[in-house]
């Protein structure tokens, strides 16, 4: 079987233009996406709750929607009829979000998420809702409270996390798109070890209303797509000042899919960071990267070498904060109003909200907390400092491959080490793409491009001209088949 | 240097989370936060002493709504979840008296 044929291996972009061609219908894309599901998610485990009878209803609509009206129809739904992926920590009207917990595991939510309803109303088709580390509490997925997800480059390894069912599901063409959410390398992280592009955009780019709430300070929604230009697409779709969250900025959002069409990666200076090259580095993640360097270089754009602060300073107040907003934010289930009650909580929840209470308790606060907030500030002076010689920071998104099923259990920290070089951007909550940039040991490595505030179009239009230039993007795993 | 973390401090912060731990997990996590309290005491290297501290990254303060009024849910929507419904309110076991 030629699985080139089958509608779900489309990126998001050539099923629109399919469907507006009617070259594909709705019908078709959301079957092939099920098939795919049908077939291998029984062993990679990407999904935790699948909606078929309502997508298929759904794509119905769409369908008869394109035949009436044409063309014409995408422009009030620009991704009228296209399936996508949920991380099942996004609210959903009537349907479960558990965010991969069990004293979630009855949750109906009354009420939608930001993201979830604008991509309603752009049109796109939710399929179901995807495994996540428990509370997104987790780098590998295997803190899931129902069962881990595996990578399908490889079975016997994490697909990363938190946002690991999202990232398989695109990895392994199960939907066209995915959306996820980050707080210090829960979208870069699965993106890369499962060979996709993830977005992080700014905090406060995308509304947090309706999210189940990890650390209130940094999650960013964002997304998993099979291309930067997918991203660019969405991003347009989901940015913007929310009156629900009150976070959100109102510094206008950009249409960063025309923005990066025509993006000019001439003159651009791209900060290379000494201190996130002196750490140990796997040597193929090493290699594919400074690859990916002069493949820039190549195409005009300028590379200089900065100081940044030493990364590992970024765990210390990344585990502070985290664990502090954690043990407020776990604290409102009082299994009064909905959820179970709290001795339902897996391990990695209790060790997160002990950690925090103990931290911000009595005696501790200025110790910990307080220090941890000052030395934020100094994490912003840095980038600030470097972002008035470069346009945008690279550098590896995860110092290695993707490792094998368990390791999360060996270290406290497991998470917290993976994502050193995804922290200190994430603190300081600026904005992120990672793209694929080579294999190591037959898995996929990714480099990341961080840019300043608001700097979508940057990171994105460069990232553009990466890919256009390259194809890493364009292998996906083989999963048993010829 | 953080000295170790005792079983006793384990108990009183499960006690202010509402958490009520095993054995076992008591032991692991006296254990564990040993372990992240070396991670955090790094920070000590750098010198905060004219640091202010940042807690909102893109420099938001003080965004009110604009006083129009927010739809809410309604008293079915939101005891849909509730693990018990007296008369329409959220059941709870009784405050005083608590065992």
């Amino acid at each position: 079987m030629n699985n080139t044929k089958n509608t779900n291996y489309l990126t998001l972009l050539d099923s629109i233009t399919k469907l507006k061609s009617g070259e594909i219908s709705s019908t078709q894309l959301v079957e092939d996406c099920f098939s795919q599901i049908e077939r291998f998610d029984p062993e990679l485990k990407a999904f935790i709750y699948l909606q078929k009878a309502t997508a298929l209803k759904e794509a119905e609509l769409a369908d008869k929607k394109i035949k009436n009206q044409g063309v014409g129809a995408f422009s009030t739904q620009p991704l009228l009829g296209i399936p996508y992926a949920c991380k099942d920590n996004f609210s959903t009207l009537g349907v479960q979000t558990t965010a991969s917990s069990s004293i979630l595991k009855n949750y109906i939510p009354p009420f939608e998420s930001t993201v979830t309803k604008k991509l309603k109303d752009a049109g796109a088709i939710m399929l179901g809702k995807t495994n996540m580390d428990a509370f997104a509490h987790g780098s590998s997925t295997e803190n899931s409270d129902f069962f881990p997800t595996k990578n399908p480059w490889d079975k016997t390894r994490v697909p990363g996390g938190s946002s690991g069912g999202s990232a398989v599901a695109v990895a392994s063409n199960m939907c066209i798109f995915a959306i996820g959410s980050e707080t210090a390398g829960s979208i870069r992280g699965p993106a890369v070890w499962c060979g996709v592009t993830g977005l992080k955009p700014t905090y406060g780019r995308v509304s947090r209303y309706g999210v189940v709430a990890m650390a209130s300070s940094t999650d960013s929604p964002g997304l998993i797509t099979k291309s930067v230009m997918d991203s660019a697409q969405v991003l347009s779709l989901i940015a913007g000042k929310d009156e629900f969250d009150a976070t959100t900025s109102p510094e206008k959002p950009s249409d960063y899919f025309s923005q990066i069409l025509d993006f000019n990666i001439k003159g651009m200076k791209i900060g290379i960071p000494k201190s996130y090259f002196t750490l140990e580095l796997e040597d193929g993640v090493r290699l594919s990267v400074e690859g990916a360097i002069k493949k820039l270089e190549d195409l005009g754009a300028t590379i200089v070498e900065i100081d940044l602060l030493d990364p590992k300073y970024s765990i210390g107040v990344y585990t502070i904060l985290q664990r502090s907003e954690v043990s407020s934010n776990l604290a409102r289930l009082d299994g009064i109003r909905y959820g179970g009650p709290r001795t339902q909580f897996g391990f990695e929840a209790k060790k997160r909200m002990m950690l925090g209470a103990y931290v911000l308790s009595a005696g501790y606060y200025d110790q910990y907390y307080a220090k941890a907030q000052k030395v934020r500030t100094l994490i912003l002076e840095d980038f600030n400092n470097a972002y008035k010689k470069v346009d945008v920071i690279l550098g590896p998104t995860m110092p290695g491959i993707a490792p094998e099923l368990g390791a999360a259990d060996a270290s406290p920290l497991f998470g917290e080490l993976a994502d050193i070089l995804q922290e200190p951007s994430s603190i300081a909550g600026l904005c992120a793409v990672t793209v694929p940039c080579g294999f190591s040991q037959g898995l996929p490595v990714g480099f990341q491009l961080i840019g300043n505030y608001f700097d979508e179009n940057k990171v994105l239009g460069i990232s553009y001209v990466y890919q256009q230039h390259t194809d890493f993007h364009t292998k996906f795993p083989t999963m048993g088949e010829k | 240097m953080q000295a170790a973390v005792t079983h006793e401090t384990v108990q009183k912060v499960a006690k202010l989370c509402n958490l009520t731990l095993t054995q076992e997990e008591i032991s692991k996590f006296s254990i564990f936060f040993t372990d992240t309290l070396k991670y955090m005491d790094m920070l000590g290297e750098l010198d905060t002493s004219k640091i202010k501290e940042t807690y909102q990254v893109t420099g938001l303060t003080n965004i009110f709504q604009n006083g129009d009024s927010v739809k809410s849910l309604s008293v079915e929507q939101a005891l849909s979840n509730a693990s018990e419904n007296i008369n329409n309110y959220f059941g709870t076991k009784a405050v005083f008296d608590r065992k």
